[in-house]
């Protein structure tokens, strides 16, 4: 089993107060994981040092056979502008920037899978609607088509669930499964454990450190998440005294 | 609504608007031509 | 009828023409620019830059005199210092950056107005302030034709990074090493027409000919190519009427452009379309796919 990831004693933070601190960890190639844990946990930051988003304080992510074309990031509140002028196909359509580039003409062939991308997420019809008019789970389907059509070996979602209707859920678990067994790697922040049971093989419990990491039933056990409460609240103070210690 | 549709500006290549934008600046220098060699009380 | 107000000053007079054209060179250039200014929420920022480039002008007639050349280049290393310190001020400081803009430029047009004092005579002032319009010389028109022609290139070649730029910025930065190189160069572009229209509308009004087409045409269009249009429409149909009410009724020509923008500005917020006030109070047609 080759690693897609390899964490290796990565410390993450701003302004140089560390958010994650020395994890050690490999996320195998095609594997789908949960990134779970308290608030505060480092769970988005982990993302964003993944991305490269984020320069690691110390340590560092290496990644196997993949480049950073490979990786597409899915942000938990992405910064896209709601009330700009554009339309659904415009903003999917974008999912393609690999392809195209900035300058690239959108031939049939693309057309013809960007509506693919649009129908396997439910919004075949609303192609021409601007985005400011969608819903937020219809606004999550759209950003679930673009993360389609990039066609990336890496997808790294954070917190893609939160406020989002049942149906859409159900609809974009369809769309990661799909992605599972197409032996993509996906990595998602998540903060509901019913979910994470339910359809995520692998987990990685995150308190800043490192709690636990492997398939999902021995992982979210209830001692570990205790555990890794009990670390984050060690962890709330001046991050000087958080650590293994004070756990 | 279908005026809208046919503006999808932001998914054709670069050459059919930079060819756009060259037919737009050839209007502009003939424009400039004009107001600068047509004679006309000053 | 119509030809006597509408086409005889045309017509009749080199200097009308010449205005006419430098405007549309101006709104050409400037307008599309100022869409994409309203859509990244910077229209302040564009104000500023405006602002500050009336030192660096009048820096340039302190050493010249009235010389194009002298305050085009003054304007565009002003604007330019303006542009890099604007990010780092708000970054340094801890003034938010609305404020630390206005303390800005209420700094650099008193500053401007004081160095071309020092100099030159009232005229000379209103000049640098209000533009010239009536009096462009044909060099001012190939500076303005050629910085509308750069704009409209540019802006045709970079357009998906910039719309991305405004639109998803974190997604751009995913995807492309670009996000820099556009953001630079649109910042370049916001001070070059800021430095052209200048020459002919004056610093006070050429952030009027950027800012208030585009702001009405958001009442109107809900793509940005039709913004776009719409924009620049506005701007052509500004400047044309803002001209023929200068000639008829003997009014400063820059003022009476930026005013009519402002009143089709006016009458669109009200009636417009899309997000207008009767838009709004009205009861919405059922939503259409």
């Amino acid at each position: 089993m080759t690693s897609a990831l390899a964490f290796r004693d990565l410390t993450l933070g701003y302004d140089r107060l560390p958010a994650v601190q020395q994890l050690h960890a490999d996320i195998a190639e095609g594997s789908l994981t949960a990134i779970f844990g308290p608030n505060g946990a480092g769970k988005s930051t982990l993302l964003k040092g993944v991305t490269g988003a984020l320069a690691p304080l110390q340590g560092n992510v290496e990644f196997g056979a993949l480049e950073r074309g490979d990786i597409a990031y899915l942000p938990q509140q992405s910064d896209i502008d709601r009330t700009f002028p554009l339309s659904v196909v415009d903003l999917v359509a974008m999912g393609l920037w690999h392809e195209i580039g900035p300058f690239g003409w959108l031939g049939k062939k693309q057309r013809a899978r960007v509506d693919a991308a649009l129908a396997s997420v439910g919004l075949t019809g609303l192609e021409s609607r601007p985005i400011g008019s969608l819903s937020g789970g219809q606004m999550q389907r759209a950003l679930f088509a673009r993360l389609l059509l990039q066609d990336a070996r890496l997808v790294l979602l954070d917190e893609p669930f939160t406020a989002i209707d049942a149906r859409t859920m159900a609809d974009l678990l369809d769309v990661i499964r799909s992605w599972h067994t197409e032996g993509r790697t996906v990595l998602a922040v998540l903060h509901d454990a019913e979910t994470v049971r339910a359809h995520f093989p692998e987990t990685l419990l995150l308190a800043r450190e490192l709690v636990a990491h492997g398939p999902t039933e021995q992982v979210l056990t209830v001692e570990n998440q205790f555990r890794a409460r009990q670390m984050c609240e060690a962890c709330a103070g001046p991050p000087h005294v958080c650590g293994r210690d004070a756990a | 609504m279908s005026a809208e549709k046919t503006l999808r500006l932001l998914l054709v290549g670069a050459g059919v608007r930079l060819g756009a934008a060259l037919i737009i600046v050839a209007a502009l220098w003939a424009a400039f031509f004009w107001a600068t060699s047509t004679p006309g009380a000053l | 009828m119509i030809w006597e107000i509408v086409i005889q000053p045309f017509a009749d007079f080199g200097f009308m023409r010449r205005a006419l054209l430098g405007c549309i060179a101006v709104s050409l250039g400037a307008t599309p620019v100022g869409v994409f200014l309203m859509l990244r929420r910077m229209s302040l920022t564009g104000d500023a830059m405006a602002h500050a480039i009336l030192p660096g002008a009048a820096v340039g007639f302190l050493i010249s005199g009235l010389s194009l050349g002298a305050m085009t280049v003054g304007g565009l290393i002003a604007g330019m210092a303006v542009a890099l310190l604007s990010g780092l001020v708000t970054r340094v400081t801890a003034l938010r950056e609305d404020a630390s803009l206005a303390a800005f430029y209420l700094i650099s047009l008193a500053l401007g107005v004081l160095i071309v004092s020092t100099r030159g005579s009232n005229v000379d002032l209103m000049h640098v302030l209000f533009g010239t319009v009536l009096a462009l010389n044909n060099d001012a028109l190939v500076l303005l034709c050629s910085i509308a022609s750069l704009s409209v290139l540019v802006l045709a070649v970079l357009f998906r990074p910039l719309v991305l730029e405004c639109a998803d910025p974190q997604f751009l930065r995913s995807v492309s090493k670009l996000s820099a190189v556009t953001h630079f160069t649109f910042l370049s572009l916001v001070v070059l027409n800021l430095v052209g229209g200048f020459h002919a509308l004056g610093t006070l009004m050429a952030v009027g000919i950027m800012i208030l087409p585009a702001a009405a045409a958001r009442f109107w269009a809900k793509s940005i190519g039709g913004l776009i249009l719409v924009a620049v429409a506005i701007a052509f149909l500004s400047s044309l009427s803002g001209l023929l009410l200068s000639y008829h009724y003997s009014l400063p020509s820059g003022p009476a452009i930026i005013l009519v923008a402002g009143i089709i500005y006016a009458v669109s917020l009200v009636l417009g379309p899309a997000g207008g006030l009767i838009a709004q109070v009205l009861p919405r047609r059922p939503l259409q796919n």
